[in-house]
């Protein structure tokens, strides 16, 4: 069990049995985000879309 | 280099000795009329590949078609003329246009009439060890921008190119 | 020629090209890069580059999809970054903690969908740091003195223990030789390997070795560099194992003066220039023209030098037909044939009756009446009249970008290197201030905790 700096202050959490690997260990970097934290980054990168596009979706509802 | 006109027309009781320099990029295969930058006194040439085919012929009361680039008196501690003194030198087209002065050009929209951002001072980020978000909120950042950006949305007049 | 099929007129020339036509506008559909994968998806690479050249060869990767992650000094950044065009061009801010510095766009072709992050590398208490990245990287750019690496414990030898499959890059001026320690620039690289000495009009015709206004050699180089990444990473995926790359952006130079070498070789002959003109085929050059196409133009670049055009007729029936409109008989009869067109003598007397037909011309005069004889001939046009073609906008060359940070860019770089069909290039953002993904790249990515990410920051260690 590891305390882990979240957005939401240092929580206790329980790890992974497959943290137990020599190479790749598996772990956890964060608990959770705030909805749509990543969205301007993402539907410009991935889907091509301006931010004021993002916000205009946003403003109908859609994402 | 081309060759040079070097004025040797007695003005004043004195000589002109002026150098006027004809620069390849104009006069190098050349015919045609210039002045003297000191005295003023127009010449006809006819250069060849950067040499003085013909000339230099003095032709009194005359126009000039060209004047030289540049022109100096080194006889007299060289004191010159430089590009673009209207009516002795030939004036200096790639002179910088008056935005390109040093100063910064706040410009608040693109030339197609959309909002820009970057311009100086900007507020910090306010993310934490400099992160920045990938979104500008132009709307809450610069309100004047955004007002005026939505009126020219609407009168229906902003151009996609 | 037998069993090829002519159209026998416009309208059939349009409906013959259609399919073809459709089928291209359908498969590349400029403005929809986005709906697309990425070919270099999967792929992180590190970039600890500085000005244009071996920014560039990350920065190509970067439009191709890997997620590139430029490093930079803290406060400071790239220096290229202040290395702008006019001082207006700048976007600010530089810095959260600068906000009256801005960056250039001087520095914006050779970095678009760059991550970016702030470290200084080089301070003991960051190597493990560095490490790390390097540990979850499959490669890396740098461009520090031959030996600057090597002495941080952070060069090849180094870096393969750590990850044995890391492709490294060093980029620089010389590289290993007797001139190991000679920094680079692009003049320097034009300059000392051969470029310059071909470029610009002959001595002759009171030219001078000439300087390419771009920065020729910068993005020639990182362009070869990026294609090297390319052929490591294939290479990797045969054996498991990274490599090194050791380029020195002199030879650029070099590897472009053509035949200049051989021909060196076989005869000792040194290659001079020729300008605008070309020394294998007559005509084939730029020609000045008597009137500019704007003359009321405010911008002189419009003004006076909208003047040039591009003609080529070096096929013998092709130049009979160019003299014929030029209306020199006695020219075509001189020089019928293309060996006796090309020399130097005879270079200058057809280039000059060419100039002095055009001279009572404007540039679209004559453009329109050399093409109108089926002779290939073309305006030297400027930035504007690229912006304003039709043939670039449709094909989405130049276009808008309504970048995340700095709002509307008009950009031409990311969409003229070739179109991919089914992974195209693509520019997501122009740049980003220095160090704008500290977070997400020590956080997220390395797992450090925000408090120690805080904590090097303060101290500028990030």
């Amino acid at each position: 069990m590891y305390p882990c700096e979240t957005d939401y202050g240092t929580v206790l959490y329980a790890t992974s049995n497959n943290a137990f690997q020599v190479r790749a260990p598996h772990r956890v970097k964060w608990l959770g985000r705030r909805l749509g934290k990543d969205n301007y980054e993402i539907y410009r990168r991935w889907i091509g879309l301006s931010p004021s596009k993002v916000d205009e979706l946003k403003g109908k509802g859609a994402i | 280099m081309c060759d040079i006109i070097w004025c040797k027309k007695p003005v004043g009781g004195k000589t002109c000795n002026t150098v006027n320099y004809l620069d390849p990029y104009c006069f190098w295969n050349w015919e045609g009329k210039v002045n003297c930058a000191e005295c003023g006194t127009v010449y006809y040439i006819h250069m060849i590949q950067g040499f003085m085919y013909k000339g230099p012929e003095e032709k009194p009361g005359e126009k000039p078609d060209l004047s030289p680039l540049y022109a100096d008196k080194p006889l007299e501690g060289y004191r010159a003329y430089l590009p673009g003194i209207s009516g002795r030198t030939r004036p200096y087209q790639c002179l910088p246009r008056h935005i390109y002065l040093g100063k910064a050009d706040m410009v608040k929209f693109s030339i197609r009439g959309r909002p820009t951002r970057g311009w100086r001072p900007q507020p910090p980020s306010a993310g934490i060890a400099g992160q920045f978000p990938y979104k500008w909120d132009i709307q809450a950042l610069s309100p004047e921008v955004y007002e005026e950006y939505k009126k020219k949305l609407l009168s229906g007049k902003l151009k996609d190119w | 020629m037998a069993g090829e099929i002519r159209p026998k007129s416009k309208e059939e020339l349009e409906e013959m090209k259609a399919p073809y036509e459709e089928y291209c506008r359908k498969a590349f559909d400029p403005g929809n890069e986005c709906s697309k994968p990425v070919s270099l998806n999967g792929i992180r690479w590190l970039s600890c580059t500085m000005y244009i050249f071996t920014p560039h060869s990350a920065g190509n990767l970067a439009e191709l999809g890997a997620e590139v992650i430029k490093i930079e000094i803290p406060r400071m950044g790239d220096a290229m970054r202040h290395t702008s065009p006019f001082n207006e061009a700048y976007l600010y801010p530089l810095h959260d903690t600068r906000p009256m510095t801005g960056t250039g766009f001087g520095f914006m072709n050779a970095n678009f969908n760059k991550y970016y992050l702030s470290m200084d590398y080089h301070i003991p208490e960051m190597r493990d740091v560095f490490y790390n990245l390097v540990r979850q990287s499959d490669g890396l750019t740098e461009l520090y003195r031959p030996g600057t690496f090597d002495r941080w414990k952070m060069s090849y030898r180094t870096l393969q223990e750590i990850n044995p499959r890391f492709i490294y890059v060093w980029g620089g001026g010389f590289g290993y030789g007797p001139k190991v320690f000679g920094g680079s620039y692009d003049i320097l690289a034009q300059a000392h390997a051969g470029f310059a000495s071909i470029t610009g009009m002959h001595d002759f015709m009171g030219g001078h070795c000439t300087k390419s206004s771009n920065w020729v050699m910068d993005w020639g180089s990182g362009t070869l560099i990026a294609y090297g990444v390319l052929a490591a990473l294939h290479w990797r995926r045969k054996t498991g194992l990274g490599t090194m790359i050791e380029f020195s952006q002199v030879q650029t130079s070099t590897r472009f003066t053509e035949y200049a070498v051989p021909l060196y070789g076989r005869f000792g002959i040194v290659r001079q220039r020729w300008g605008n003109w070309d020394t294998q085929l007559c005509v084939h050059g730029m020609i000045l023209c008597g009137k500019s196409d704007f003359p009321d133009a405010e911008n002189p670049q419009d003004k006076h030098d909208a003047r040039y055009v591009m003609v080529s007729a070096f096929q013998d029936a092709d130049f009979k037909e160019l003299c014929s409109v030029i209306r020199s008989k006695e020219l075509y009869e001189k020089y019928r044939v293309c060996k006796d067109r090309v020399e130097a003598m005879a270079q200058v007397d057809i280039y000059t009756a060419l100039e002095k037909w055009a001279a009572d011309k404007s540039r679209s005069a004559v453009a329109k009446v050399l093409t109108d004889a089926g002779i290939l001939a073309s305006p030297v046009m400027n930035d504007r009249e690229v912006y304003e073609s039709e043939h670039y906008r449709q094909r989405g060359t130049v276009r808008w970008l309504d970048d995340p940070l700095f709002g509307d860019v008009l950009l031409q770089a990311g969409y003229s290197a070739g179109m991919l069909s089914k992974t195209p290039r693509r520019v997501n953002w122009i740049w980003r201030p220095v160090g704008a993904d500290n977070l997400t790249i020590y956080r997220d990515l390395l797992g450090y905790p925000t408090s120690k990410i805080e904590e090097w920051y303060a101290k500028a260690w990030i």
